[in-house]
């Protein structure tokens, strides 16, 4: 157990698939905290977070003895968005609308089709969404205004917002958050959709 | 990357999936060693049986193992 302590996510993942089910107490263990603290931020509730913990892990365990993990990045990245679909999940249900499918659960929520433009039409609505989007941005009052520019436009990481703006992470997140839900206000008022269909 | 991010935030359903879209982005900005401290954890008792659940299923190859 030592051992495997020392070895890195990918040949812990390598190990599980191949029969060494130690490996996966590792990964476990490594990971649990961050995995759930993120659950639980977001649903605030301790006994729903250890459910959709436990769920995650068993989709994760799931998916990689069915080889649907690829090394394209972080493992832990990777589970923390099948922990954040999941939380779609229970959001959606609880509002009895459609639910994003359990059995898609690596479906990536930031790569989704529908923006990637493949025809010169999706070019056209793509870019014209992006003028609204533009538009309404200016709308924001500056300190909003300022973090969506800073994030969106120039790609900062919250981190680097925090010193940018000479404030903390969690008033960069308050005013993203407040700055998000305007934009959605200011869009339904304005009748303007941002749907890429 | 960040637009498509936007996107996502700006088709939500609801207040609470653009809260747990955000600060899934910034969870993934920190470091996993952050939380190797943390107090925020999950029950031991839900570690257990989730290792007991990943030694069978990787033992057995069956769907069919139940969480206890």
């Amino acid at each position: 157990m030592r051992d495997l302590r020392q070895l890195a996510d990918e040949s812990l993942v390598k190990g599980y698939i191949s029969g060494n089910s130690r490996c996966i107490d590792v990964l476990i263990d490594r990971h649990k905290n961050k995995i759930f603290t993120y659950i639980l931020v977001s649903v605030k509730n301790r006994e729903l977070a250890e459910d959709i913990f436990q769920d995650t892990i068993v989709k994760v365990i799931h998916s990689l003895k069915a080889g649907r993990y690829s090394e394209n990045g972080k493992f832990s990245s990777w589970v923390m968005r099948i922990g954040h679909n999941l939380i779609i999940d229970h959001y959606r249900k609880e509002k009895h609308l459609s639910t994003v499918s359990n059995d898609n659960f690596d479906f990536d929520l930031f790569n989704h089709p529908r923006y990637s433009a493949k025809s010169v039409e999706d070019r056209l609505v793509y870019d014209q969404i992006l003028r609204d989007v533009a538009d309404l941005v200016t709308l924001l009052p500056e300190s909003q205004k300022k973090v969506v520019e800073l994030r969106h436009y120039k790609g900062l990481s919250f981190k680097d917002i925090a010193e940018e703006l000479g404030v903390s992470i969690n008033t960069a997140l308050g005013r993203m958050r407040y700055a998000i839900i305007n934009l959605r206000k200011i869009a339904a008022e304005k009748n303007i959709s941002l749907s890429i269909n | 990357m960040p637009m498509n991010e936007l996107f996502t935030l700006l088709n939500s359903q609801s207040d609470a999936e653009v809260e747990a879209t955000i600060w899934l982005n910034i969870f993934e900005e920190i470091p996993d060693s952050a939380f190797s401290d943390s107090t925020d954890q999950p029950s031991s008792l839900t570690i257990y049986a989730l290792k007991q659940y990943a030694r069978a299923y990787v033992d057995l190859g069956d769907e069919s193992v139940v969480l206890n």
